[in-house]
């Protein structure tokens, strides 16, 4: 974390008192807190949108106001100690299930306690107290895939019990698409709970993939919209941590309002910035040695970090897009990579026949394939192939086997 | 007592309040006024269209004391029982948790006992489809048999995962989607008793949004009259529903005819930025675009277009049918893509900046019929090439009061679709055009190159020998090679380089080379055109576009 929990906006305004990391977005807030107060609460709520957009934030947000004693100006006051507990995931009337790893899970019987084991625990602590301090961090755990149903089986049985106070009791289900996937089973035994669940009860289920998620679900939820965070904004708060103007535009457009991410990225600018170079080398030159070096590289970020591989193809994107965008218009006005304007300035003057929207097609297609395992070194010659061929401005085609027709 | 949200509420106590499955309910209705009730049922359907709600009243009747005109009273005390769960007769069961085989055989054992207060032990397993496989098998033979006093009601949405022996036991009933009309009327008698005020249009957007599911309509109707104290206006339903003011279409469409790439992608980020989400606003505009397209055709049925889009399309807008066609198939085939696009906006403007770029379809009748003038080759159209047409027509074809902003004058012989892919190194083609040349200079002077040629690689030089200089178009040279075989064309390719470099050296200009194999098997080609020939029309268009037959 380092760098990124020193991030602190001062000029942005945050009502909340809980976190005050959180970017509130207000419209949806407003929202919530209205049909609230207005008494309309429904029983389950859908947060989705893309990453690194607060859901979860707001999801502890609202669990929080819920049951603090203290509400000031209709914000949860953050220092009763419902609000301290719920903040540090320790109250007892606010449960959290998340994907976890089987652990010495035998069948689906079996309590769900028996997923941690003591290295499971500790990381799980550690991320917990991550979360607390710093709203946009994820809970990935190690070996976690799905939600398993043992957890579903086990709220069942918490539900059937009455609270402790008359309190709001609130089920946070956080990558709530991992009910679904990869097998729905977590998700079907949730569906009658999930409809009629006893009174004072919250579902707040939050996901960045809602396609995933069953229609049956989806239909019992309220859904709520988060958009990613502005590019304004965000970049904004990147260069107020001492970040470089242009970098920071670059780093905000790869995240896509990812407040996560950009932190991440900007840690790692230079390095990110020469293996794009690398790339792009190797999609405008004829030599296989030059490809031969970027596959290298590819393929080690592959085996080593593959968030930054990731990142790096939706740099690409990101170039070939200010190349479509400046061969169309002829303007620099909204170009991400400003600092090589003259670079894209002579490269769209050469090879002005190139088919720019093909090669982002390109390279987004290659990302799918490389996540779907596709063979690394194969896939990246077939993108500088079938880039090279666009920027010459053929006509792209699919191989097909009747074209194989022997002279 | 916290807040009952309303599909909770609301949910039908009486066969004739379930909405949109006549189908369903008037069947039951007879069966049971005919004592001719089935002892296995199963209710299949889509989300949230009744089928639990069926079932539990269909569990009601059957155990009401005093049914009036087959629905339940509702008020006797299996009724209110039933309703409250707490009827010892009626038991629902999740399926989808209480899926093993053992589950199964405990509820083996509790069928033996007679009823309690009623006439039947009703089960309702929802969710049925996800009971294992030995649980489904445990569960024939009681299924196929079972006591006279019980009767099984299975709930899913997924009956293609139920077995075919589980299917054949009972009588299956499939629930409909239910239409928008019938969600619309619904809602509107719900805000009616419930005194709230409202603008049909905006019910009716809610009913388009839910998809034929009436819980899906009643969470989001929940969702709105949280959001707006009192009256439900059209602008709060779209701002709750995320759907986007068709005047927002209407200007990009606009743009895009104006061919202003830069304000088109002005226009998109501030959309995206104000909130809104790329998968709602592809759908809004690929519904606006269809629209526009049903307009175009002359079809007067009622379309949701605005005032402001009406006029435009009536007057100014150059868009043909065809072009909104095409426009609409690029725009269908992002929609479907977008699930796996990793940067979602990128490929939106992409997008747009490729409908601005989009030339005037031609009919190819109009072209046969020689309505459009035609000389030299027409473009292909866009849908097939998927790539942004820079390329030039030449000339114009122009059918409509419109012009391709990028002409340049070129012959463009990469068009014959049999010429292979032949442009040897990606060098930068510009280079000084201050002499002219015609193919005549490069005749005289090929002995000359063939001799330079010959120096430096003898093996080119001799497949350059019986080669002829077919055209030049002020950058590419054309060379046919007659019988030439596919490795010298290989070969040739390969080593373009140095004949590029020869011929700048005794012509001092720099060009691009293209080979081409010409086929002098007469006899092949011959009995080719006599087969083509049966069809005219392929004939014509043969002669139309200068093709050539390549198999």
């Amino acid at each position: 974390m380092g760098k990124s929990a020193k991030i602190k906006p001062s000029n942005l305004a945050n009502p909340l008192m809980i976190s005050s990391d959180l970017l509130i977005n207000n419209k949806n807030w407003n929202r919530l807190v209205r049909s609230w107060s207005s008494e309309k609460l429904p029983h389950a709520l859908l947060f989705h949108g893309p990453e690194g957009a607060g859901k979860e934030g707001h999801a502890l947000e609202l669990a929080a106001l819920l049951n603090c004693t203290a509400i000031t100006n209709k914000e949860p006051c953050g220092s009763c100690p419902s609000c301290k507990k719920t903040r540090s995931f320790q109250h007892e009337n606010v449960k959290l299930i998340l994907p976890l790893p089987r652990g010495n899970i035998k069948s689906s019987d079996d309590s769900i306690v028996k997923a941690f084991t003591n290295s499971t625990l500790k990381e799980y602590w550690e991320l917990l107290k991550q979360k607390e301090n710093e709203p946009y961090s994820p809970i990935r755990l190690t070996g976690a895939n799905t939600i398993l149903i043992n957890s579903i089986r086990d709220l069942k049985h918490d539900l059937a019990l009455s609270t402790v106070n008359n309190e709001w009791r609130i089920i946070l289900i956080f990558q709530a698409e991992k009910l679904c996937l990869p097998s729905p089973e977590a998700a079907h035994s949730l569906l009658k709970v999930l409809e009629e669940p006893p009174e004072k009860t919250l579902f707040i289920l939050v996901s960045s993939q809602p396609g995933a998620i069953l229609d049956t679900i989806r239909s019992r939820c309220q859904s709520v919209y988060f958009p990613p965070i502005s590019v304004q904004v965000l970049q904004e708060r990147l260069v107020q941590s001492g970040a470089d103007p242009v970098q920071a535009a670059v780093m905000v457009r790869i995240s896509g309002g990812n407040v996560r991410l950009s932190q991440e990225l900007i840690e790692n600018s230079t390095d990110l910035m020469e293996k794009l170079y690398l790339l792009l080398n190797a999609c405008f030159s004829s030599d296989p040695s030059i490809w031969n070096k970027c596959i290298d590289t590819i393929a080690r970020l592959k085996t080593k970090d593959i968030s930054q591989m990731e990142q790096l193809f939706r740099c690409a994107v990101l170039f070939f897009r200010d190349l479509l965008y400046y061969s169309a218009t002829g303007s620099d006005d909204e170009i991400i990579f400003k600092n090589k304007m003259s670079k894209i300035d002579k490269l769209s003057k050469s090879y002005s026949e190139a088919d720019w929207h093909s090669c982002i097609q390109h390279i987004e297609n290659t990302q799918n394939y490389i996540s779907r395992n596709g063979y690394l070194p194969l896939q990246i010659i077939c993108m500088i192939l079938d880039i090279q061929k666009s920027l010459r401005g053929e006509i792209y085609e699919p191989f097909r086997l009747s074209d194989w027709t022997p002279v | 007592m916290s807040y009952q949200v309303l599909s909770l509420k609301l949910r039908p106590q009486r066969f004739d309040e379930v909405v949109g499955q006549m189908h369903v309910t008037r069947t039951l209705q007879n069966a049971i006024g005919l004592d001719r009730v089935a002892h296995g049922y199963i209710f299949s359907g889509p989300r949230g269209v009744g089928k639990t709600t069926t079932a539990r009243i269909l569990a009601k009747v059957l155990n009401c004391k005093n049914p009036h005109e087959n629905n339940p009273c509702g008020t006797c005390v299996n009724c209110t029982e039933i309703t409250q769960g707490s009827s010892l007769d009626v038991q629902e069961l999740d399926g989808a948790s209480n899926r093993g085989i053992d589950e199964i055989r405990d509820l083996r054992e509790a069928v033996k006992y007679p009823p309690n207060s009623g006439k039947y032990r009703i089960y309702i397993i929802d969710e049925v489809h996800m009971l294992t496989g030995p649980a489904f098998n445990a569960l024939l033979k009681t299924l196929e048999e079972p006591p006279p006093h019980v009767i099984f009601i299975m709930a899913t949405t997924d009956a293609h995962k139920v077995p075919a022996t589980i299917l054949s036991r009972t009588q299956r009933f499939d629930f409909k989607q239910i239409s928008i009309n019938d969600i619309s009327d619904y809602l509107t008698q719900i805000l009616e008793s419930e005194n709230i005020k409202y603008d049909p249009d905006g019910i009716r957007l809610i009913a388009q949004k839910a998809d034929g599911s009436l819980r899906d309509s009643l969470s989001l109707l929940d969702q709105i009259m949280a959001y707006a104290s009192d009256a439900l206006d059209v602008e709060t339903i779209r701002d709750v529903l995320g759907i986007i003011k068709e005047n927002v279409f209407l200007n990009i469409i606009q743009t895009i005819e104006k061919r202003d790439h830069k304000a088109v992608i002005h226009q998109l980020s501030q959309f995206i930025d104000a909130g809104f989400a790329i998968s709602d606003f592809i759908s809004g505009f690929n519904e606006f675009l269809r629209n526009c397209m049903i307009h175009k055709t002359g079809e007067s049925a009622k379309l949701n277009l605005s005032e402001n889009s009406l006029s435009w399309l009536q007057t100014d807008c150059r868009f043909s049918t065809a072009d909104f066609l095409r426009m609409l198939d690029l725009s269908l085939q992002f929609e479907s893509k977008l699930r796996f696009l990793q940067q979602p906006q990128i490929s939106l403007e992409a997008l747009f900046i490729k409908l601005s770029m989009m030339d005037a379809s031609v009919d190819i009748a109009s072209i046969l019929s020689g309505e459009v003038p035609n000389t030299g080759s027409v473009k292909k159209p866009e849908l097939q090439k998927s790539s942004i047409t820079e390329k030039p027509t030449s000339p114009p074809i122009q059918s409509e009061p419109m012009e391709s902003p990028r002409l340049k004058e070129k012959h463009s012989v990469a068009e014959k679709p049999d010429t292979p892919p032949t442009l040897p190194a990606v060098s930068e083609p510009d280079s000084q055009q201050d002499r002219n040349l015609t193919v005549d200079d490069f005749r005289n002077s090929w002995n000359e190159i063939i001799e330079g040629l010959e120096e430096k690689n003898s093996k080119i030089a001799h497949f350059l020998e019986g080669a002829i200089l077919s055209s030049f178009d002020g950058k590419q040279l054309l060379i046919e090679l007659i019988n030439g075989h596919r490795f010298q064309l290989k070969t040739l390719e390969k080593d373009a380089e140095q004949i590029i470099s020869v011929i700048n050296d005794k012509l001092n200009q720099k060009i691009r080379i293209k080979f081409h194999i010409q086929e002098n098997n007469e006899e092949k080609s011959e009995k080719r055109k006599l087969e083509s020939a049966e069809h005219p029309l392929f004939m014509k268009v043969l002669e139309t576009f200068e093709g050539e037959i390549i198999r």
